[in-house]
């Protein structure tokens, strides 16, 4: 049911859903919240979904025999087993938001996307560059810190040899 | 008198498909497995299944890869529905248990060890050994302390903090078994749980779970496709063909009286001396002198007792009575690979 509306989510042009963003709530940072979210959210939905359907169906079943109830079930084992395809979202989320500075900053918000937007309409070079260089180094380090972290929750991936 | 059945499986079925219900009919009339497949598409998990299991005993069930052992123990707690019969243990429907119940009855009174070890990559030994105890709702702490007595007693002590990655098969498997004993259930469920490994640990995981049972008497409900693990800790035996049991005795029997010739083939390579008591091949004459065995003792020590004593025959005794005695000829014959096509037991074809 969801999956099409993800594909809608992706696929769909962000200016076309900028219009109707722009006329409903006018110009700002909400509005260029809810666009950022309905362009860099799929992922993260995507990947939680698909680790979550690859969780070893023997270990599901070993926490079934156990009395395990739905929320144990999710809690206690599906979504850690599922960590290393929802960080792959987080960080696809992370870098698909940054992308998004640009645009978001023609609807009025305000940030590094600002100085950008205003080089690219006229043509100052080394603006451009130095404003885009901030964005991606801004990318570089939200990956490392997450990747990072999402490492320090799988401490039991070091060392073994796969179970 | 209160019967000491634990599980009583009756009238069992089992059928995987779109339709089960639709078909059930027909298999119940006898269709065969084959048949079944073919003209409905349907598969025959389990055909007609009746198993009294005794409560304190290890019943052995096995049978060939696809003969549905798994489909079967996996009803015992229903992880799988049936298609139609009754499971009853302790006097109640597990058929008819809420969903609240059935959670009860998992948490507290069946626990259950898998051939794929099934542990939680993520959490530690001790953790993943007091698996069981935090889903019924203990405090961590406490189920931990509880079931680090269990992380010893199968052997790991020392090995609380590794995660189940860094530990080889067999300290796999004995965290599983921790897990499931930690939470004190009567009922032991273990499918497979020593196929996948290597034939010496194999024998040593069956030595650490006679040594448990001996002491904690639970009923325990063993699957193997393994005739030698089956008769080295099997109190009785059931064996599964196409889903349906064709045979069910005690190890003895099974092997002095195989039903076809699918179990014939089960026991052919067996050491029949390991697993023949001299009760089973004694006759009921008594020499006045001779040595004295206990009836339970197997055919291959007192072939030895025998040999030292000049091949005499042996005086067989029930609590220091005796009941009988054995010969070298009788337990020689005993022993013998039986031919496949003798006319032993011609009533089964
Ligand atoms: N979910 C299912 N859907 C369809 N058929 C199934 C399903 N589960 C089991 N079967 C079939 O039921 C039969 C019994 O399978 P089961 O797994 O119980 O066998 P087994 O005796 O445990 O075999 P093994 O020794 O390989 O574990 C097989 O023919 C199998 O194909
Ligand atoms: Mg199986």
């Amino acid at each position: 049911m969801i999956t099409p509306i993800l594909d809608v989510m992706q696929t769909i042009p962000s200016f076309v859903y900028l219009i109707p963003v722009v006329m409903l709530l006018g110009i700002g940072k909400v509005p260029g919240l809810l666009a950022v979210c309905i362009y860099a959210l799929p992922p993260i939905v995507r990947l939680t979904n698909l680790g979550i359907r690859l969780v070893d169906a023997d270990v599901m079943e070993a926490a079934t025999s156990f009395g395990a109830n739905y929320k144990q079930r999710l809690w206690g084992v599906q979504v850690p087993l599922a960590l290393p395809n929802i960080f792959a979202g987080v960080n696809q989320t992370i870098m698909m938001a940054l992308a998004m500075v640009v645009i978001a900053s023609m609807i009025g918000v305000k940030g590094l996307g600002v100085p950008v937007l205003r080089a690219i309409s006229n043509q100052y070079l080394a603006l451009g560059l130095m404003n885009g260089l901030a964005i991606v180094a801004l990318a570089i380090i939200f990956d490392r810190v997450s990747q990072q972290y999402g490492k320090r929750l799988q401490k039991h991936r070091e060392g073994g040899h796969g179970v | 008198m209160v019967s000491d059945i634990k599980v009583s499986i009756k009238n069992l079925y089992k059928i995987f498909g779109s339709d089960p219900q639709s078909v059930l009919g027909e298999a119940q009339a006898g269709m065969s497995k084959a048949d079944l497949l073919e003209t409905h598409g349907h598969v025959l998990g389990l055909k007609d299944v009746n198993i009294d299991i005794q409560a304190r005993g290890v019943q052995v069930i096995m049978g060939l890869s696809g003969s549905g052992k798994s489909t079967l123990i996996r009803h015992i707690n229903r992880l799988i529905e049936p298609t139609a019969g009754e499971i009853i243990i302790d006097g109640e429907d597990v058929l008819a248990m809420s969903e609240e119940e059935l959670l009860a009855f998992r948490r507290f009174k069946a626990s259950m060890v898998f051939q794929k070890f099934g542990l939680l990559p993520h959490r530690t030994v001790e953790d993943n050994a007091a698996y069981g105890l935090t889903i019924q709702g203990m405090d961590k702490a406490e189920a931990i302390e509880k079931s680090s007595y269990w992380v010893k007693r199968v052997g790991l002590a020392g090995f609380e903090n590794h995660y189940p990655a860094q530990l080889s098969g067999g300290m796999q498997q004995r965290v599983g078994l921790a897990r499931a004993l930690a939470t004190d259930a009567e009922i032991l469920l273990m499918d497979e749980a020593f196929s996948a490994l290597d034939p010496l640990i194999r024998t040593d995981m069956q030595d650490v779970l006679l040594d448990l049972q001996s002491e904690l008497h639970k009923t325990i409900i063993f699957i193997t496709h393994d005739l030698d693990e089956a008769l080295r800790i099997g109190d009785d035996i059931a064996i599964l063909r196409d889903g349906a049991v064709i045979q069910q005795g005690s190890p003895q029997e099974i092997v002095l009286n195989p039903a076809d010739d699918y179990v014939r083939d089960f026991i052919k390579d067996i050491n029949r001396a390991r697993v023949l008591e001299v009760s089973s091949v004694m006759e009921s004459k008594k020499p006045r002198s001779g040595i004295k065995v206990e009836k339970t003792m197997v055919v291959e020590e007192a072939l030895q007792i025998s040999n030292a004593n000049d091949n005499k025959p042996l005086i067989v005794t029930e609590d220091g009575k005796a009941i009988g005695s054995v010969s070298l000829e009788a337990m020689i014959a005993a022993i013998a690979r039986p031919e496949k096509d003798a006319e032993r037991n011609p009533e089964y074809r």
